[in-house]
């Protein structure tokens, strides 16, 4: 069978549609249009609160850090709590600066799946970092939260202590690797290997 | 108002709508939950749409990315936005039926069987677009696009001979 035969062959099955088809106006009507409009920023409504508890936190952390500044003890941990929270909130901000440059509405099929697999690679990566800090912020943000908010020294109970270093890292990484590996990996590839397949598509000549 | 235009535009194009559900899931179910997300992303870009493009290439772009980024993803059927358990696209009740039709039913599974971005060129070269409307949907240029589909016509002479 010639292109041309094909092609005409599909011209008819379109007029047949045209002829068969019908739009369920009600149904149309009950999909609840003015929600899903409201519902399109959630993800850029999630990295604006973040920001704003992540620079909140950061503030008070902070604070309390100089506070303490005089004390090692307090304040080694303090510069690392800071500093992860510090790098959750840029991240936060770079997330936002990637979804605010994605245009849905006028980007080609090439440009807008090369932004959203881009963000989503971004995306993949940071909570990579995300997840592997928090057994470190876990650790860090106890001894310098326990003096600022309850005036409690986490180092008069060094058994305590070691038990929560010890929960942190024994349980908190397998944990996280295995939370990483099962639900981003997987993901990272995938996305690397569609943006590569996006490139070839887009020069291929 | 702008709800009663938005369903007369998506009249006037739902064979276009029907027919890349159709490529991108062969899955009923997965069709169906497709549909509504293609119908949710225009309705949510309709109000920017300026006629800068023309609408039919704003609905292809739309309707396309959707089926490419639905067909990458995952979890499929989390969305919590899709909500009804019926197609708003059908056929009528004293039907025609695309499988029946053998030369369809073998685009289809040709279809099928193309990557994501292939997908997309070949319905819109199907659908007797221009070359320039194609190298605007899909944001290649127009050489690349003559390149691709006498690639793909190749491929699809080939096995249309062989059946």
């Amino acid at each position: 069978m010639e292109i041309e035969e094909l092609k005409s062959a599909w011209a008819q099955y379109d007029k047949k549609l045209t002829q068969n088809l019908k739009l369920n106006e009600e149904l149309l009507r009950k999909m609840n249009l003015e929600k899903s409009r409201k519902e399109m920023n959630t993800p850029l409504t999630y990295e604006i609160i973040s920001i704003i508890i992540g620079v909140i936190f950061l503030l008070f952390i902070g604070s309390a850090t100089i506070r303490y500044s005089n004390e090692i003890k307090f304040l080694l941990p303090g510069v690392i709590t800071s500093v992860i929270v510090a790098i959750w909130v840029f991240n936060s901000f770079s997330k936002i600066r990637l979804l605010s440059n994605i245009d849905y509405y006028y980007s080609s099929i090439v440009e807008l799946q090369k932004s959203i697999n881009t963000f989503n690679q971004k995306y993949q990566k940071y909570k990579k970092f995300e997840l592997y800090s928090i057994p470190i912020f876990a650790i860090s943000a106890f001894p310098i939260l326990g003096i600022a908010m309850r005036n409690f020294d986490i180092y008069d109970h060094p058994i305590r202590f070691i038990i929560g270093i010890v929960i942190s890292f024994i349980l908190g990484y397998p944990g996280t690797i295995w939370i990483y590996k099962n639900l981003y990996d997987k993901k990272i590839r995938n996305t690397s290997k569609f943006l590569n397949d996006l490139s070839r598509f887009e020069k291929e000549e | 108002m702008e709800k009663d235009k938005f369903i007369s535009v998506i009249k006037d194009n739902q064979n276009l709508i029907y027919k890349i559900c159709y490529s991108y899931c062969s899955n009923s179910e997965n069709r169906k939950d497709l549909e509504q997300e293609i119908l949710l992303q225009l309705w949510n870009s309709f109000s920017k749409f300026d006629g800068r493009v023309k609408l039919s290439t704003w609905i292809y772009r739309i309707a396309l990315n959707t089926a490419i980024s639905f067909y990458r993803n995952d979890s499929k059927h989390s969305d919590k936005k899709i909500s009804i358990d019926a197609s708003i696209i059908s056929l009528s009740d004293f039907e025609y039926v695309p499988e029946q039709d053998e030369n369809i039913a073998m685009l289809y599974q040709f279809i099928e069987n193309l990557n994501e971005m292939d997908k997309a060129l070949i319905l819109l070269y199907l659908d007797d677009n221009k070359q320039k409307d194609m190298a605007e949907v899909l944001g290649i240029s127009e050489t690349n696009v003559a390149t691709k589909i006498c690639r793909i016509k190749k491929i699809l002479k080939e096995q249309f001979s062989n059946n």
